[in-house]
C-alpha cells in the first residue's frame, strides 16, 4: 500500500521558507552589485533634420536600447548644449557627422568616442587611443563586386581622379578590379577644367564610368551636371557611390547602408577598447536605374534584383 | 540639385577636406503651388482610389532580409497589379505592425516567411495557399561561413556574426547550424544585421565580422563574382532545407482575394511579373503541396 506523505507543520514550513527567501534575496543583491552598470551613451547628431543622420541614430538606439542613450541635436543646441550634455559624464560619446565630432572632440578630451557619417574623416586625424571610426565609404572591392554582380559582362570601368587626393584609393581600386575581373582604367586631373577632355578620351575605352568621391571632379553643381551630360552623350553608364546622383542619371549607385552603420557603431560602443580603430561600413544600399541600363544596352543580371533598394524605370 | 547639397557630395577643397554644403529650404511660393495643385487634383485622386478599391491587398513582411526596399516593392507591385485587377501590395518593416494587419484584415492575403507562420497565435485561421519558388525548388539552405583561421564552433564564442536576417531569425538559423551543444556560443549581442547575403559574407573579409550566416544561393553568387573573397571563407556548417516564403489566406477567400491569388500564381510565368518577384528573391509563387502544408503546421 502506498503511504501518504505526512503534512509538514506550519511552523516547520516557515522555518524552511524564510531562510530560503533570505538566501535568494542576498544572492540577488550580490549579483546586482557585481554586475557593472550599463554604460551611459551620449549621441551627438550634427543635424537631426538630415535624413541619413536620423537613420543612423535610430538604428544605433534600437541596437543599444533607448534607456542607455541621451541624444543631442547639435544644429539646435550648439556647443553650449553639447557642453551641458557632457556635464552628465557619459561613459562614451557617439558623434554623427562632422560638426558633432569637431565640437565633441574639443570639449571631451580623453573620452571614448565613436564617429561615423563623416565625409573625408581622415582629415580630422582621429586619435586612435580614444576614437573609433565607422568609415563613410564602401571599400572599392565591395563596389566592384556589386558592379559585376549586376552587370556580369562588365570588363572595363573608367575613373577620373585627382592623384593628390585619390592616388592611394585608385591603386586599391586597380587591385580590387583584378580580384573581380574588371580592369579599372584611370585618367588624372588636377583642375576641374581638365575633366571634359579626359572624359572624352576615357569614355571610348571603357564599358562604364565610375564616379568616385573626388572634390576636383565634383567641384560644383555645374561640374557634376556637365560630367553626367558628357557621359550620356558618349552613351556610357555612370556607376557611383551616392544616391544623390540618382536624379542626374546614375545607372548604378552602391552606397553605404545607413542603419547598418548605426548598428556597427552600437557594437563598437559596447566594446570600445576591443574594437578596431577604423571599421568599413558592412552594409550596402543599391539603386539601379533600369531605364538607363536598357538605354545603354547593358545586360543586367535579373538574379541580383533582390539586392536592390531603389529601382528606377 | 537639392539632393546633392543635402547629401554633401559637392566638393569644396580645403586642404584635403571635402565639406558639406547646407541644404536649400522650400520657398513659400513652391509650398502654395503644391497646395493649389493638391486641391485641384483631389477629385481625380479620390475617383481613382474608388476605382481601385475593388482589388485585394497582399501584405508582406520578412525577417529573412534587412533590405529597406519597401518603396520600390510597393511601386513595382502596385504598378504590375494596376493592369490585373487593381490589387495592392503593402510591405511592413516591423513584425508587430504586420501581425496587427493580420488581426485587422481577417479576409486579407499575407506573404510571410515559413519560419514566421508557425509562430502566429491564430495560424489556424490562415491557410497556406502559395509557396515561393527559386531555381525550381521551394526550399533553400543556410550556411555558416567564417574566416579560414576559425578552427571549429568553439572558436566562435563571442565572435561577431553578420547576417541578412533579423536577430530572431538569425538565432533560429544558428541553432540549426550550430546544434544544441553549441547554440549558446552566439548570442543576440553577437549578431550584426546587414541588408543582404553578399554584405554578410564580405564583412568577414573586411574584418567587421568573424563569421556570417547566408543562403547557399548567396554564397554561390559570391563565388561567381569574387572568387578570391569566396575562397577566403571556410564553410563551417550547412543547415537543413527550409521552405521559402508562403502566401496565406482565410480558408474561403473572397472573390477579390481569389483573383489576386490567381495573379500571384501567374507572375512567375510572365517576364514582367517575374521581374517583380525577383525583388523578393523568388522566381515564382506556386500552389503549395499538402506535404508542405503539413510541415508548416508542425
Amino acid at each position: 500500500m502506498k503511504a501518504f506523505p505526512q503534512p509538514i507543520p506550519r511552523i516547520a514550513r516557515a522555518a524552511l521558507v524564510v531562510p530560503a527567501l533570505v538566501v535568494f534575496a542576498v544572492t540577488l543583491m550580490l549579483a546586482r552589485a557585481a554586475a557593472p552598470p550599463a554604460a551611459k551613451v551620449l549621441v551627438v547628431n550634427s543635424d537631426a533634420s538630415v535624413a541619413k543622420y536620423v537613420e543612423v541614430q535610430d538604428a544605433f538606439k534600437e541596437t543599444l536600447g533607448a534607456g542607455r542613450v541621451t541624444e543631442v541635436d547639435f544644429a539646435k543646441v550648439g556647443e553650449a548644449g553639447v557642453r551641458r550634455a557632457l556635464a552628465a559624464n557619459p561613459s562614451i560619446i557617439y558623434c554623427i557627422g562632422r560638426n558633432a565630432y569637431q565640437t565633441t572632440t574639443k570639449l571631451a578630451k580623453g573620452k571614448p568616442i565613436v564617429m561615423s557619417t563623416v565625409i573625408n574623416w581622415e582629415a580630422f586625424k582621429p586619435i586612435p587611443a580614444t576614437t573609433r571610426v565607422i568609415a563613410n565609404e564602401l571599400p572599392a572591392v565591395q563596389q566592384l563586386t556589386l558592379f559585376r554582380q549586376f552587370f556580369p559582362k562588365l570588363q572595363r570601368v573608367g575613373v577620373i581622379y585627382n592623384p593628390a587626393i585619390n592616388k592611394q584609393w585608385f591603386a586599391q581600386a586597380v587591385l580590387a578590379g583584378k580580384e573581380v575581373g574588371v580592369e579599372v582604367v584611370g585618367h588624372t586631373v588636377t583642375r576641374n577644367s581638365q575633366v571634359a577632355t579626359e572624359l572624352g578620351k576615357l569614355a571610348p575605352k571603357v564599358d562604364a564610368l565610375w564616379l568616385a568621391s573626388d572634390p576636383i571632379v565634383l567641384e560644383n553643381e555645374a561640374a557634376i551636371r556637365s560630367y553626367f551630360a558628357r557621359a550620356d552623350a558618349a552613351k556610357k553608364p555612370v556607376f557611383t557611390y551616392s544616391p544623390a546622383f540618382t536624379e542626374l542619371g546614375a545607372t548604378l549607385v552602391i552606397a553605404p547602408d545607413m542603419p547598418t552603420i548605426g548598428r556597427q557603431a552600437a557594437s563598437v560602443a559596447q566594446d570600445h577598447a576591443g574594437a578596431p580603430a577604423v571599421s568599413t561600413p558592412a552594409g550596402s544600399e543599391v539603386t539601379l536605374n533600369l531605364k538607363r541600363a536598357q538605354q545603354y544596352g547593358l545586360e543586367f543580371n535579373r538574379e541580383a534584383l533582390d539586392s536592390v533598394n531603389n529601382l528606377i524605370r | 540639385m537639392r539632393g546633392l547639397r543635402r547629401a554633401g557630395v559637392i566638393g569644396k577643397v580645403s586642404g584635403t577636406r571635402f565639406t558639406m554644403t547646407s541644404p536649400r529650404k522650400l520657398s513659400r511660393r513652391h509650398a502654395l503651388w503644391a497646395v493649389a495643385m493638391g486641391c485641384l487634383g483631389a477629385p481625380f485622386f479620390l475617383r481613382s482610389t474608388r476605382a481601385q478599391a475593388a482589388g485585394a491587398t497582399i501584405h508582406f513582411y520578412s525577417p529573412e532580409t534587412n533590405i529597406n526596399n519597401f518603396g520600390t516593392l510597393k511601386g513595382e507591385f502596385d504598378g504590375f497589379f494596376k493592369e490585373s485587377g487593381g490589387h495592392k501590395f503593402q510591405p511592413y518593416g516591423v513584425r508587430a505592425a504586420f501581425e496587427k494587419a493580420m488581426e485587422d484584415n481577417p479576409g486579407g492575403l499575407f506573404l510571410l516567411s515559413s519560419w514566421h507562420y508557425p509562430q502566429l497565435a491564430k495560424k489556424a485561421a490562415w491557410q497556406p495557399m502559395l509557396i515561393g519558388q527559386l531555381r525550381e525548388k521551394n526550399t533553400q539552405r543556410h550556411v555558416l561561413c567564417a574566416k579560414q583561421d576559425i578552427a571549429n564552433f568553439a572558436a566562435l564564442k563571442g565572435a561577431k556574426v553578420a547576417s541578412a536576417g533579423n536577430k530572431a531569425f538569425t538565432l533560429n538559423v544558428l541553432a540549426d547550424l550550430l546544434g544544441a551543444e553549441h547554440r549558446a556560443l552566439v548570442t543576440e549581442q553577437n549578431v550584426l544585421a546587414v541588408p543582404k547575403d553578399i554584405d554578410a559574407l564580405m564583412a568577414i573579409g573586411f574584418g567587421v565580422a568573424q563569421a556570417a550566416v547566408a543562403t547557399e544561393g548567396g554564397l554561390a553568387r559570391l563565388a561567381k563574382t569574387n572568387a578570391k573573397q569566396h575562397d577566403a571563407l571556410k564553410q563551417l556548417a550547412t543547415g537543413p532545407e527550409r521552405l521559402l516564403s508562403i502566401v496565406v489566406a482565410p480558408a474561403v477567400p473572397d472573390a477579390a482575394s481569389q483573383s489576386l491569388i490567381k495573379v500571384l500564381a501567374g507572375m512567375g510565368a510572365d517576364a514582367e511579373g517575374q521581374q517583380r518577384l525577383r525583388l523578393l528573391g523568388l522566381d515564382g509563387l506556386v500552389p503549395i503541396a499538402d506535404a508542405q502544408r503539413t510541415e508548416l503546421r508542425k
